[in-house]
């Protein structure tokens, strides 16, 4: 046997080439911006560009953590885009821009279109999005988000059962961030893991995923620190670094996302 | 694999039975140590690596088999090198210092092969049961409760 392998970078998990369009489905107030959000910021601490599509204009999220321009007006790299109104027309013109400069600049994007499933779905049926991806290289992801509310589940099944938004790559992320205080983990989304459709979507193929609460979150985000940040010792707006309790529990948490998504096979699904 | 190939894979030969084991078993084994680096805590590309595997040999695999075969040739490789690393070494001036080549180091001890493939093995191939079984496991102690 003498067939001699030569590994290139790719093979050893090499991430230049890599070019993806994460979306988040599911009904909103799931967490799925903040899901979004750490994805931004763990490719691009991997030294990966990424540019966050923020079609959420309600809550616009991904465009005040990722400011499209600076305060003297200069536009940022891979600040957030968002669409013009709320409107379907422009939000299907702005989809159509965003994903044209995509496949142009070869930068992968993240897409919040919160409760905006119905606007995708019928996006997916014009553009044949997934068609699309494929043709220009491109690897799609939909990511799932739900809380404990069984609302949120049933729309989530209705979603994945109607074929519109099918995706070879399917995440349901169960996000213990959004519990109601007073509620365990378990208990919560006891109805969902024992719920026979989870299984049966589980089986078709969508790879679920548990995200941890991250407690000192709302503390991180009023300091302005991101995860990342924390992690190299970044500091604050105010020049402070976070303090070692703020640096563990954030060390801890993206250490458990990463070990979730790599026992999940998903961790290079995300841009 | 490491300096004294052809001792490591002799006792290859002897734990695995080397007739029963397949052309891609050998062919992860002559390249385990690339891989191993290549894969450094990540996920190897089978797809890839099959397409190479089919283009040395002339024999196709299937992801499956080779994620499969793989995780049996890092336990027996990982065996192998603890029984070889267990043979006493040479009593002093048995070999001429002449004939030590340049580049000998003394062995190091190699830590001992995790017992059974646990819920986190990478190279476990993926059940979609058993992964609602560990986000069921995850969050129960999360909330405090055992199995």
């Amino acid at each position: 046997m003498d067939g001699s392998i030569k590994l290139e970078g790719p093979v050893g998990g090499g991430e230049s080439a890599k070019l993806d369009l994460l979306i988040r489905a599911g009904r909103g107030r799931t967490g799925g911006s903040t899901g979004l959000d750490l994805a931004v910021q763990r490719a691009r601490y991997q030294g990966r560009r990424v540019k966050p599509l923020d079609g959420d204009l309600r809550s616009r999220t991904l465009s005040s953590l990722y400011p499209a321009k600076d305060d003297q007006g200069r536009l940022i790299q891979d600040g957030a885009s968002s669409p013009a109104t709320d409107e379907l027309p422009d939000i299907k013109a702005w989809l159509s821009a965003e994903f044209d400069s995509m496949v142009e600049e070869r930068v992968s994007r993240v897409l919040d279109l919160s409760g905006g499933d119905r606007v995708m779905q019928e996006y997916v049926r014009d553009l044949a999005l997934m068609d699309f991806c494929r043709d220009f290289g491109i690897d799609p992801t939909v990511a799932v988000f739900l809380g404990p509310d069984m609302e949120d589940f049933r729309h989530a099944i209705q979603l994945l059962r109607s074929g519109e938004l099918r995706c070879d790559r399917t995440m349901i992320v169960l996000n213990e961030g959004v519990i109601r205080h007073g509620q365990t983990t378990y208990g919560a989304f006891d109805a969902i893991l024992e719920h026979p459709d989870f299984e049966a979507i589980v089986k078709d193929g969508a790879r679920p995923v548990f995200m941890r609460r991250l407690t000192c979150m709302a503390t991180l985000r009023e300091r302005g620190l991101g995860f990342y940040s924390v992690l190299t010792g970044k500091p604050d707006k105010a020049g402070v670094k976070a303090s070692p309790t703020l640096f563990h529990m954030t060390k801890t948490w993206i250490e458990t996302f990463e070990r979730e998504h790599q026992r999940a096979e998903v961790a290079q699904w995300l841009p | 694999m490491p300096r004294d190939r052809k001792g490591l894979r002799a006792v290859l030969n002897e734990i695995t039975q080397s007739a029963d084991r397949s052309p891609l078993f050998w062919w992860l084994v002559e390249h385990h140590d690339e891989l191993a680096t290549a894969a450094s805590g990540r996920r190897l590309q089978w797809a890839r690596l099959c397409t190479r595997f089919a283009d040395a040999t002339g024999k196709p695999a299937s992801v499956q088999t080779a994620r499969v075969t793989w995780h049996r040739v890092k336990l027996s490789v990982a065996k192998a090198q603890l029984r070889v690393a267990a043979k006493p070494p040479p009593k002093p001036g048995a070999v001429y210092p002449s004939r030590v080549p340049k580049d000998w180091r003394p062995q190091l001890a190699l830590p001992a092969p995790q017992s059974g493939p646990g819920p986190t093995d990478p190279d476990k191939p993926y059940d979609p049961l058993e992964r609602i079984a560990e986000i069921r496991r995850d969050m129960k102690a999360r909330s405090g409760r055992k199995e």
